[in-house]
Protein backbone atom coordinates (compact mmCIF):
# COMPACT_ATOMS: atom_id res chain seq x y z
CA UNK A 1 0.00 0.00 0.00
CA UNK A 2 1.43 3.07 -0.68
CA UNK A 3 -0.25 7.06 0.59
CA UNK A 4 -2.08 7.45 -2.47
CA UNK A 5 -4.63 4.75 -1.74
CA UNK A 6 -3.71 4.98 2.40
CA UNK A 7 -4.85 8.93 2.66
CA UNK A 8 -8.44 8.75 1.75
CA UNK A 9 -8.81 6.23 4.33
CA UNK A 10 -7.01 7.06 7.15
CA UNK A 11 -10.18 8.67 7.97
CA UNK A 12 -11.59 5.52 8.13
CA UNK A 13 -9.39 4.00 10.34
CA UNK A 14 -9.64 5.99 12.76
CA UNK A 15 -13.40 5.81 12.21
CA UNK A 16 -13.70 2.06 12.89
CA UNK A 17 -14.87 2.12 9.98
CA UNK A 18 -12.65 -0.49 7.72
CA UNK A 19 -13.08 -4.03 6.88
CA UNK A 20 -10.29 -5.83 8.96
CA UNK A 21 -7.77 -6.88 5.92
CA UNK A 22 -7.48 -2.80 5.01
CA UNK A 23 -7.07 -1.80 8.47
CA UNK A 24 -3.97 -4.21 8.89
CA UNK A 25 -2.93 -2.83 5.18
CA UNK A 26 -2.90 0.21 6.59
CA UNK A 27 -1.20 -0.32 9.56
CA UNK A 28 1.68 -2.06 8.16
CA UNK A 29 1.89 1.13 5.80
CA UNK A 30 1.81 3.81 8.61
CA UNK A 31 4.84 1.85 10.65
CA UNK A 32 6.63 2.72 7.28
CA UNK A 33 5.49 6.52 6.72
CA UNK A 34 5.91 8.96 9.21
CA UNK A 35 4.37 11.33 7.08
CA UNK A 36 0.73 9.47 7.31
CA UNK A 37 1.28 8.43 10.93
CA UNK A 38 1.59 11.98 11.75
CA UNK A 39 -2.06 12.53 9.65
CA UNK A 40 -3.25 10.14 11.38
CA UNK A 41 -2.47 10.95 15.00
CA UNK A 42 -3.54 14.26 13.94
CA UNK A 43 -7.26 12.23 13.18
CA UNK A 44 -7.07 10.73 16.35
CA UNK A 45 -5.84 14.13 18.44
CA UNK A 46 -8.93 15.99 16.65
CA UNK A 47 -11.48 13.65 17.36
CA UNK A 48 -10.82 13.09 20.90
CA UNK A 49 -10.56 17.22 21.28
CA UNK A 50 -13.99 17.68 19.32
CA UNK A 51 -15.69 14.74 21.92
CA UNK A 52 -14.13 16.00 25.19
CA UNK A 53 -15.51 19.29 24.64
CA UNK A 54 -18.80 20.36 25.49
CA UNK A 55 -19.88 21.11 22.22
CA UNK A 56 -23.09 19.60 21.88
CA UNK A 57 -26.14 21.88 22.79
CA UNK A 58 -28.96 20.38 24.73
CA UNK A 59 -32.25 20.63 23.83
CA UNK A 60 -33.82 23.90 25.89
CA UNK A 61 -35.75 23.21 28.49
CA UNK A 62 -39.71 23.58 27.34
CA UNK A 63 -38.85 22.71 24.09
CA UNK A 64 -39.99 19.09 24.84
CA UNK A 65 -43.01 19.72 26.51
CA UNK A 66 -43.82 22.52 24.25
CA UNK A 67 -43.42 20.26 21.59
CA UNK A 68 -45.44 17.22 23.25
CA UNK A 69 -48.51 20.27 23.24
CA UNK A 70 -48.88 20.08 19.51
CA UNK A 71 -49.07 16.30 19.27
CA UNK A 72 -52.31 15.24 18.98
CA UNK A 73 -52.18 12.86 21.78
CA UNK A 74 -55.64 14.34 23.58
CA UNK A 75 -56.22 10.47 24.14
CA UNK A 76 -53.95 10.26 27.25
CA UNK A 77 -53.49 13.42 28.63
CA UNK A 78 -52.48 11.73 32.38
CA UNK A 79 -49.82 10.18 30.32
CA UNK A 80 -48.51 13.47 29.66
CA UNK A 81 -46.01 15.19 32.14
CA UNK A 82 -48.51 17.20 34.14
CA UNK A 83 -49.00 21.00 32.59
CA UNK A 84 -50.40 23.92 35.05
CA UNK A 85 -51.51 26.24 32.57
CA UNK A 86 -53.56 23.52 30.30
CA UNK A 87 -56.73 23.42 32.42
CA UNK A 88 -57.00 26.89 32.35
CA UNK A 89 -56.79 27.49 28.61
CA UNK A 90 -58.96 24.28 27.21
CA UNK A 91 -61.19 25.32 24.55
CA UNK A 92 -64.37 23.44 24.47
CA UNK A 93 -64.09 20.44 22.35
CA UNK A 94 -61.16 19.71 24.32
CA UNK A 95 -63.02 19.49 27.06
CA UNK A 96 -65.53 17.22 25.65
CA UNK A 97 -62.77 15.16 24.24
CA UNK A 98 -61.57 14.69 27.80
CA UNK A 99 -65.02 13.95 29.21
CA UNK A 100 -65.19 11.67 26.43
CA UNK A 101 -61.64 9.92 27.61
CA UNK A 102 -63.06 9.65 30.95
CA UNK A 103 -66.06 8.05 30.16
CA UNK A 104 -64.27 5.62 27.76
CA UNK A 105 -61.95 4.92 30.61
CA UNK A 106 -64.60 3.83 33.12
CA UNK A 107 -66.31 2.25 29.99
CA UNK A 108 -63.16 0.08 29.37
CA UNK A 109 -63.00 -0.56 32.71
CA UNK A 110 -66.18 -2.33 33.44
CA UNK A 111 -65.84 -4.69 30.07
CA UNK A 112 -61.79 -4.71 30.38
CA UNK A 113 -62.37 -8.08 29.38
CA UNK A 114 -64.43 -7.65 25.90
CA UNK A 115 -61.94 -7.11 23.12
CA UNK A 116 -62.57 -3.66 22.30
CA UNK A 117 -61.08 -2.11 25.08
CA UNK A 118 -57.93 -4.75 24.35
CA UNK A 119 -58.21 -2.67 20.69
CA UNK A 120 -58.05 0.57 22.41
CA UNK A 121 -55.16 -0.74 24.57
CA UNK A 122 -53.90 -2.00 21.56
CA UNK A 123 -53.84 1.33 19.99
CA UNK A 124 -52.62 2.84 22.50
CA UNK A 125 -49.26 0.57 22.98
CA UNK A 126 -48.79 1.08 19.29
CA UNK A 127 -48.73 4.76 20.18
CA UNK A 128 -46.73 4.49 23.33
CA UNK A 129 -43.74 2.41 20.99
CA UNK A 130 -43.89 5.35 17.89
CA UNK A 131 -43.97 7.80 20.93
CA UNK A 132 -40.74 5.55 22.51
CA UNK A 133 -38.96 5.91 19.23
CA UNK A 134 -39.52 9.39 17.86
CA UNK A 135 -39.15 10.81 21.42
CA UNK A 136 -35.75 9.11 21.30
CA UNK A 137 -36.59 7.45 24.82
CA UNK A 138 -36.74 3.77 24.03
CA UNK A 139 -35.31 3.18 27.29
CA UNK A 140 -34.96 4.81 30.80
CA UNK A 141 -31.99 1.83 31.71
CA UNK A 142 -29.77 0.39 28.69
CA UNK A 143 -29.11 -2.89 29.76
CA UNK A 144 -28.73 -6.44 27.86
CA UNK A 145 -28.69 -7.54 31.75
CA UNK A 146 -31.87 -8.42 33.03
CA UNK A 147 -30.31 -8.75 36.30
CA UNK A 148 -29.53 -5.25 35.92
CA UNK A 149 -32.86 -4.18 34.68
CA UNK A 150 -35.22 -6.08 37.05
CA UNK A 151 -34.31 -4.22 40.55
CA UNK A 152 -34.14 -1.01 38.62
CA UNK A 153 -37.88 -1.50 38.60
CA UNK A 154 -37.67 -1.34 42.19
CA UNK A 155 -39.68 1.25 44.23
CA UNK A 156 -40.57 2.71 40.46
CA UNK A 157 -43.80 0.42 40.40
CA UNK A 158 -45.95 -1.21 42.76
CA UNK A 159 -45.16 -5.17 41.07
CA UNK A 160 -42.04 -6.81 40.29
CA UNK A 161 -42.40 -7.60 36.72
CA UNK A 162 -40.67 -11.01 34.82
CA UNK A 163 -37.72 -9.74 33.42
CA UNK A 164 -36.40 -12.81 30.72
CA UNK A 165 -33.21 -13.18 28.77
CA UNK A 166 -34.07 -13.95 25.37
CA UNK A 167 -30.88 -13.19 23.55
CA UNK A 168 -30.03 -17.27 22.73
CA UNK A 169 -33.20 -17.10 20.48
CA UNK A 170 -31.87 -13.62 18.62
CA UNK A 171 -33.78 -11.18 20.90
CA UNK A 172 -31.74 -9.80 22.65
CA UNK A 173 -32.44 -7.31 25.89
CA UNK A 174 -32.01 -3.28 24.62
CA UNK A 175 -33.37 -2.26 28.19
CA UNK A 176 -36.50 -0.86 29.91
CA UNK A 177 -38.66 1.98 30.83
CA UNK A 178 -41.78 3.53 32.59
CA UNK A 179 -44.20 3.86 30.37
CA UNK A 180 -47.97 4.39 30.77
CA UNK A 181 -50.84 2.40 29.46
CA UNK A 182 -54.49 1.85 29.86
CA UNK A 183 -54.67 4.18 32.78
CA UNK A 184 -51.75 2.75 34.79
CA UNK A 185 -48.21 2.82 35.12
CA UNK A 186 -46.64 -0.11 33.46
CA UNK A 187 -43.49 -1.50 33.02
CA UNK A 188 -41.86 -1.62 29.44
CA UNK A 189 -39.24 -4.42 28.40
CA UNK A 190 -37.15 -3.32 24.74
CA UNK A 191 -35.96 -5.79 22.93
CA UNK A 192 -34.34 -5.89 19.67
CA UNK A 193 -34.20 -8.55 16.57
CA UNK A 194 -31.69 -7.15 14.12
CA UNK A 195 -32.99 -3.61 13.11
CA UNK A 196 -35.94 -3.64 14.65
CA UNK A 197 -37.07 -2.78 18.00
CA UNK A 198 -39.94 -4.27 20.43
CA UNK A 199 -41.63 -3.28 23.45
CA UNK A 200 -43.39 -5.59 25.56
CA UNK A 201 -45.81 -3.64 28.10
CA UNK A 202 -46.27 -5.47 31.02
CA UNK A 203 -48.92 -5.45 34.16
CA UNK A 204 -50.26 -7.82 36.77
CA UNK A 205 -53.39 -8.95 36.27
CA UNK A 206 -54.51 -12.20 34.36
CA UNK A 207 -57.48 -10.27 32.84
CA UNK A 208 -55.68 -10.30 28.80
CA UNK A 209 -57.18 -13.55 26.92
CA UNK A 210 -54.78 -15.99 26.82
CA UNK A 211 -55.34 -17.95 23.18
CA UNK A 212 -53.58 -21.13 22.48
CA UNK A 213 -51.28 -19.63 20.48
CA UNK A 214 -50.88 -15.96 20.46
CA UNK A 215 -51.99 -14.13 17.25
CA UNK A 216 -50.79 -10.87 15.98
CA UNK A 217 -53.26 -8.18 14.37
CA UNK A 218 -51.90 -5.09 12.06
CA UNK A 219 -52.23 -1.53 12.92
CA UNK A 220 -50.30 1.36 11.28
CA UNK A 221 -48.17 -1.12 10.09
CA UNK A 222 -47.02 -2.10 13.51
CA UNK A 223 -48.29 -5.88 14.88
CA UNK A 224 -49.45 -5.74 18.29
CA UNK A 225 -49.79 -9.14 20.18
CA UNK A 226 -51.93 -9.21 23.41
CA UNK A 227 -51.09 -12.42 25.76
CA UNK A 228 -50.51 -13.34 29.47
CA UNK A 229 -48.69 -15.70 31.73
CA UNK A 230 -47.71 -16.06 35.22
CA UNK A 231 -50.59 -13.23 36.49
CA UNK A 232 -48.89 -10.64 33.82
CA UNK A 233 -51.21 -9.15 30.78
CA UNK A 234 -48.92 -7.74 28.24
CA UNK A 235 -48.84 -6.56 25.03
CA UNK A 236 -46.04 -7.19 22.46
CA UNK A 237 -45.36 -4.01 19.71
CA UNK A 238 -43.36 -4.29 16.81
CA UNK A 239 -42.43 -3.32 13.00
CA UNK A 240 -40.78 -6.65 13.08
CA UNK A 241 -42.93 -9.16 11.01
CA UNK A 242 -46.00 -11.26 12.58
CA UNK A 243 -44.13 -14.71 12.24
CA UNK A 244 -41.26 -13.86 14.35
CA UNK A 245 -43.14 -11.22 16.98
CA UNK A 246 -45.51 -14.50 17.29
CA UNK A 247 -41.98 -16.65 17.84
CA UNK A 248 -40.95 -13.88 20.04
CA UNK A 249 -44.17 -13.45 22.41
CA UNK A 250 -44.21 -17.73 22.28
CA UNK A 251 -41.12 -17.82 24.02
CA UNK A 252 -41.65 -14.79 26.13
CA UNK A 253 -44.72 -16.30 27.58
CA UNK A 254 -43.08 -19.60 27.96
CA UNK A 255 -39.88 -18.17 30.00
CA UNK A 256 -42.15 -15.82 32.03
CA UNK A 257 -44.27 -18.56 33.12
CA UNK A 258 -41.82 -21.13 34.23
CA UNK A 259 -39.61 -17.76 35.78
CA UNK A 260 -42.35 -16.67 38.22
CA UNK A 261 -42.95 -20.27 39.13
CA UNK A 262 -41.98 -21.83 42.21
CA UNK B 1 -34.59 15.16 21.24
CA UNK B 2 -30.88 16.52 22.38
CA UNK B 3 -29.85 14.89 19.50
CA UNK B 4 -32.19 15.94 17.14
CA UNK B 5 -31.81 20.01 18.99
CA UNK B 6 -28.11 19.48 18.63
CA UNK B 7 -27.94 18.66 14.87
CA UNK B 8 -30.87 21.53 14.21
CA UNK B 9 -28.70 23.77 16.05
CA UNK B 10 -25.16 23.39 14.71
CA UNK B 11 -26.49 23.13 11.18
CA UNK B 12 -28.77 26.61 11.71
CA UNK B 13 -26.13 28.30 14.13
CA UNK B 14 -28.99 29.66 15.77
CA UNK B 15 -31.43 28.62 18.76
CA UNK B 16 -34.66 30.13 17.51
CA UNK B 17 -34.18 28.90 14.41
CA UNK B 18 -32.94 25.27 15.89
CA UNK B 19 -35.76 25.16 18.55
CA UNK B 20 -38.33 26.11 15.67
CA UNK B 21 -37.21 23.15 12.93
CA UNK B 22 -36.96 20.64 15.75
CA UNK B 23 -40.76 21.06 16.32
CA UNK B 24 -41.18 21.33 12.83
CA UNK B 25 -39.66 17.60 12.54
CA UNK B 26 -41.31 16.52 15.67
CA UNK B 27 -44.81 17.60 14.00
CA UNK B 28 -43.63 15.81 10.61
CA UNK B 29 -42.65 12.74 11.98
CA UNK B 30 -45.76 12.92 14.22
CA UNK B 31 -48.01 12.74 11.30
CA UNK B 32 -46.18 10.51 8.79
CA UNK B 33 -44.87 7.92 11.18
CA UNK B 34 -46.30 5.49 8.72
CA UNK B 35 -43.37 5.78 6.26
CA UNK B 36 -41.55 4.76 8.86
CA UNK B 37 -40.27 1.39 7.38
CA UNK B 38 -39.07 -0.10 10.53
CA UNK B 39 -35.00 -0.09 11.32
CA UNK B 40 -33.37 2.74 13.46
CA UNK B 41 -36.00 5.05 14.91
CA UNK B 42 -33.48 7.76 15.29
CA UNK B 43 -31.57 7.80 12.01
CA UNK B 44 -35.31 7.88 10.79
CA UNK B 45 -35.90 11.15 13.31
CA UNK B 46 -32.84 12.81 12.93
CA UNK B 47 -33.45 12.43 9.07
CA UNK B 48 -36.76 14.73 8.96
CA UNK B 49 -34.45 17.20 11.19
CA UNK B 50 -32.02 17.56 8.54
CA UNK B 51 -34.66 17.70 5.76
CA UNK B 52 -35.88 20.11 8.15
CA UNK B 53 -33.09 22.39 8.38
CA UNK B 54 -31.55 22.73 4.93
CA UNK B 55 -35.38 23.12 3.45
CA UNK B 56 -35.06 26.29 6.06
CA UNK B 57 -31.86 27.22 4.73
CA UNK B 58 -33.20 27.25 0.93
CA UNK B 59 -35.95 29.50 1.72
CA UNK B 60 -34.28 31.48 4.60
CA UNK B 61 -30.94 31.48 3.80
CA UNK B 62 -29.90 30.65 -0.14
CA UNK B 63 -26.54 31.88 -0.16
CA UNK B 64 -25.62 28.92 2.81
CA UNK B 65 -27.46 26.31 1.63
CA UNK B 66 -25.07 25.88 -1.88
CA UNK B 67 -22.15 23.58 -1.59
CA UNK B 68 -18.68 24.58 -2.63
CA UNK B 69 -17.96 22.39 -5.05
CA UNK B 70 -14.30 22.33 -5.80
CA UNK B 71 -14.17 18.56 -4.18
CA UNK B 72 -10.46 18.15 -4.87
CA UNK B 73 -9.88 16.00 -1.59
CA UNK B 74 -8.95 13.26 -3.03
CA UNK B 75 -5.74 15.18 -4.46
CA UNK B 76 -2.81 15.34 -1.98
CA UNK B 77 -3.00 18.47 0.00
CA UNK B 78 -1.60 16.91 2.74
CA UNK B 79 1.92 17.69 1.61
CA UNK B 80 0.88 20.89 2.85
CA UNK B 81 2.47 19.73 6.73
CA UNK B 82 -0.48 19.80 8.64
CA UNK B 83 -0.54 21.03 12.49
CA UNK B 84 1.59 19.08 15.08
CA UNK B 85 -1.47 16.98 17.04
CA UNK B 86 -0.64 18.08 20.48
CA UNK B 87 -1.54 21.45 18.91
CA UNK B 88 -5.10 20.08 17.95
CA UNK B 89 -5.57 18.97 21.29
CA UNK B 90 -4.86 22.08 23.36
CA UNK B 91 -7.70 24.19 21.39
CA UNK B 92 -9.96 25.21 23.80
CA UNK B 93 -13.72 24.77 23.24
CA UNK B 94 -14.48 28.31 22.30
CA UNK B 95 -11.72 27.52 19.40
CA UNK B 96 -13.55 25.00 18.68
CA UNK B 97 -16.64 25.74 18.23
CA UNK B 98 -15.91 29.09 16.04
CA UNK B 99 -13.96 27.03 13.93
CA UNK B 100 -16.83 24.47 13.73
CA UNK B 101 -19.35 26.98 12.78
CA UNK B 102 -16.67 28.60 10.29
CA UNK B 103 -17.50 24.94 8.19
CA UNK B 104 -19.97 25.22 5.12
CA UNK B 105 -23.25 23.80 6.52
CA UNK B 106 -23.13 20.06 4.84
CA UNK B 107 -19.04 19.33 5.92
CA UNK B 108 -20.71 20.69 9.36
CA UNK B 109 -23.04 18.39 8.99
CA UNK B 110 -21.54 15.32 8.43
CA UNK B 111 -18.80 16.45 11.32
CA UNK B 112 -21.36 16.82 13.82
CA UNK B 113 -23.09 13.70 13.00
CA UNK B 114 -19.87 11.71 13.48
CA UNK B 115 -17.96 12.96 16.06
CA UNK B 116 -20.39 14.59 18.13
CA UNK B 117 -23.48 11.62 17.80
CA UNK B 118 -21.23 9.45 16.81
CA UNK B 119 -23.21 7.86 14.29
CA UNK B 120 -21.88 5.41 12.05
CA UNK B 121 -21.13 6.11 7.98
CA UNK B 122 -24.24 3.91 6.77
CA UNK B 123 -26.09 5.97 9.53
CA UNK B 124 -24.91 9.68 7.91
CA UNK B 125 -25.60 8.20 4.99
CA UNK B 126 -29.06 7.60 5.88
CA UNK B 127 -29.60 10.51 7.50
CA UNK B 128 -28.14 12.90 4.36
CA UNK B 129 -29.55 10.55 1.83
CA UNK B 130 -25.88 10.37 0.30
CA UNK B 131 -23.57 7.43 -0.81
CA UNK B 132 -21.08 5.91 2.03
CA UNK B 133 -18.11 7.12 -0.02
CA UNK B 134 -19.59 10.60 -0.18
CA UNK B 135 -20.28 10.73 3.62
CA UNK B 136 -16.26 9.56 3.74
CA UNK B 137 -15.20 12.24 1.46
CA UNK B 138 -17.12 15.17 3.34
CA UNK B 139 -15.17 14.26 6.64
CA UNK B 140 -12.31 13.79 5.24
CA UNK B 141 -12.78 17.86 3.43
CA UNK B 142 -14.63 18.95 6.33
CA UNK B 143 -11.76 17.35 9.52
CA UNK B 144 -8.78 19.49 7.01
CA UNK B 145 -10.94 22.09 6.84
CA UNK B 146 -11.69 21.88 10.69
CA UNK B 147 -7.67 21.50 11.61
CA UNK B 148 -7.01 24.60 8.98
CA UNK B 149 -9.52 26.78 10.90
CA UNK B 150 -8.43 25.77 14.44
CA UNK B 151 -4.81 26.38 13.51
CA UNK B 152 -5.85 29.72 12.00
CA UNK B 153 -7.78 30.84 15.12
CA UNK B 154 -5.17 29.20 17.93
CA UNK B 155 -2.41 31.35 15.57
CA UNK B 156 -4.78 34.76 15.72
CA UNK B 157 -5.45 34.43 19.50
CA UNK B 158 -1.33 33.91 20.25
CA UNK B 159 0.84 35.80 17.64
Amino acid sequence: MNCTVAQPLLGALVDGELALREGLEIEEHLRACPGCAAERNRLIALQQTLRRAPLRFSAPAGLEAQIRTKLPVVEKPAALAPRKTMPFRLPLPWLAAAAGLVAALFFSVAVFRRPSAEAGLAREAVDNHVRSLLANHLVDIATSDRHTVKPWFNGRLDFSPPVVDLAGDGYPLAGGRLDFLGGRVVAALVYHRDRHTINVFLWPDAGMRQSAAPRASERQGFHVIPDSAAGMSFLVVSDLNAEDLVRFTTMFRARVGSATGP
Amino acid sequence: MDAAYNLARWILRDDRDAQDATQDAFLRAWKFFRTFRGGDGRVWLLAIVRNACFTFLAKQRPHEAALPFDDEIHQIEAEVAGPAAALLQSSDADTLRAALEELPAEFRETVVLRELEEMSYKEIAEIAAIPIGTVMSRLARGRRLLQQAIVRRLQEESP
